[in-house]
């Protein structure tokens, strides 16, 4: 099943903490406002500047909240319009805490950001650009063994970076792509 | 009844430590004389010494309870350069004067006036409106990319939110470009950043004092913060800035110093000699941080 799919648009100039609080803190109530499984879509285009403790606070603690040991229903995030000045506080953020995030450069490129191992990173870069893949097919691309394509997906489904879908798995560009055609993104 | 302290002639980092150990801060007690900093024989100022006297006052008036007093440099290039600073309006607030100065004509390569820091808001106009003088003196003068101006205000952000997050205290920061001709004969960038608040060694006491035993001291807790990312939160991710901003520093070949209590520590350039720590220094109160980025040379590390 599809996740909803909710944008928010980030503005300004994303410094201290303060700010980063009460940026997530907006974000946060808006997923609350959701039943099911939702993919946010946070839009950083018009972000001219993001510090540590900013990234550390919007975009680390969003995914924290919103893991899998985290109650309430799946909370999928998609990171849009980075550009290079946001990568290495987001990155430095993210590796602290062993966490990882999906995201899309200003010019529509897939990137994972923080801590992840190569494989892992290689079987999303496939998965976003097929689509939708069951392991079979994945491991068949990805030429490695049935076993280990599924440990990968394990991970990638594990730290939501992918959207299971019974025995198939769906890149948030797909999500965001049937959302659109049906009028919910 | 006051007591006089001369300021010394240049008031740069030495001579803060100078007017430190002279003031003797750390002694000043509820009952002690009102201060008088007298500053007219100053004939040099950078910005760590212009916040440094807006430090010590500030540190004189929490010990003894009573306003100091300030006596203006005679040299009218150091008052002209004082007021264009905005010295004056920061400085009413801590000692015993007349209305501030009103007269902040003509430009110095300022980057960033005298400004205190007393909440998050403050540090947001401070990053917004250091931009377009970063990028004329980052970029034109000292021949920085055009990405640096972006980096600069993150480790601006980073450095004046240390205020806010550690020092429960008012701060103050300035920035200025000028040509360090003695040292290092090249144009440089100077930033610094201070704060009389609890300090290093008390933010973060209450979770890493017990730890070290009896080798707890304002040199650990430097030590702690600014070389392994310790801070006084359990929140994995704090302790960020102090790091990310030394990382900035070295790559463009730049000199931190980070003092503390009766401690300091630096990230030493190949270009400097002070040493990577010190902990015999006079006390006082809070953190107070100097950055130098001297002429890009290219992105080291």
């Amino acid at each position: 099943m599809a996740p909803a799919v909710a944008h928010t648009e980030l503005f300004s100039y994303l410094v201290t903490r303060h700010t980063g609080r009460a940026v997530r803190s907006s974000i946060e109530r808006e997923l609350s406002r959701f039943d099911g499984a939702v993919l946010a879509v946070l839009d950083m285009r018009h972000v001219p500047v993001i510090d540590f403790s900013c990234a550390d606070e919007v975009v680390a603690k969003l995914l924290v909240h919103g893991s899998e040991d985290a109650p309430g229903p799946r909370r999928f995030f998609l990171f849009r319009g980075i550009a290079e000045h946001h990568l290495e506080p987001i990155e430095c953020a993210l590796t602290r805490q062993g966490l990882a995030a999906a995201g899309e450069s200003v010019d529509g490129h897939p990137l994972l950001i923080g801590r992840i191992e190569r494989g892992v990173e290689a079987a999303w870069k496939e998965i976003w650009e097929l689509g939708l893949v069951a392991a079979g097919p994945l491991a068949m691309r990805l030429e490695v063994s049935q076993h280990a394509v599924g440990g990968l997906l394990d991970e990638l489904d594990a730290r939501r970076l992918v959207i299971r879908d019974g025995d198939r798995y769906l890149s948030f560009g797909r999500a965001l792509e049937d959302a659109r055609r049906s009028g919910g993104g | 009844m006051s007591r006089v302290i001369d300021v010394p002639a240049t008031l740069d980092e030495t001579g803060f430590e100078t007017l430190v150990r002279t003031a003797g801060i750390g002694e000043l007690e509820d009952g002690a004389a009102r201060l008088l900093l007298d500053a007219r024989q100053v004939t040099w100022v950078s910005p760590y010494g212009l916040i440094g006297l807006l430090a010590i006052g500030q540190a004189a008036r929490q010990r003894t309870g009573l306003a100091p007093l300030i006596e203006p440099p005679d040299d009218p290039e150091v008052r002209s350069y004082i007021d264009r600073m905005d010295f004056w309006t920061a400085a009413a607030d801590i000692f015993e004067m007349d209305a501030p100065s009103a007269r902040r004509h003509g430009e110095v390569d300022k980057l960033l006036e005298v400004t205190s820091i007393r909440s998050h808001e403050d540090v947001h106009r401070v990053v917004e409106h250091v931009k377009d003088r970063a990028q004329r003196i980052l970029i034109n003068r000292l021949q920085y990319p055009r990405p640096s101006v972006i980096h600069f205000s993150v480790m601006l952000s980073e450095v004046c939110q240390n205020i806010l997050e550690h020092a429960d205290s008012i701060g103050w920061v300035c920035a200025q470009r000028y040509h360090w001709k003695r040292r290092l004969g090249k144009d440089v960038v100077v930033l610094a950043v201070m704060d009389v608040g609890v300090g290093f060694e008390g933010s973060l006491g209450a979770e890493h004092a017990r730890r070290y035993g009896e080798s707890w001291s304002a040199a650990a807790a430097l030590e702690a913060a600014f070389l392994n990312g310790e801070s006084r939160f359990r929140d994995p991710g704090r302790g960020q800035g102090l790091q990310a901003i030394r990382r900035q520093v070295i790559k463009w070949n730049g000199a931190v110093r980070i003092r503390s209590g009766d401690a300091m520590i630096a990230r030493v350039p190949d270009w400097d000699d002070t040493p990577e720590l010190q902990s015999d220094l006079p006390w006082f109160p809070g953190a107070q941080v100097l950055i130098v980025l001297p002429e890009y040379a290219g992105d080291a590390g």
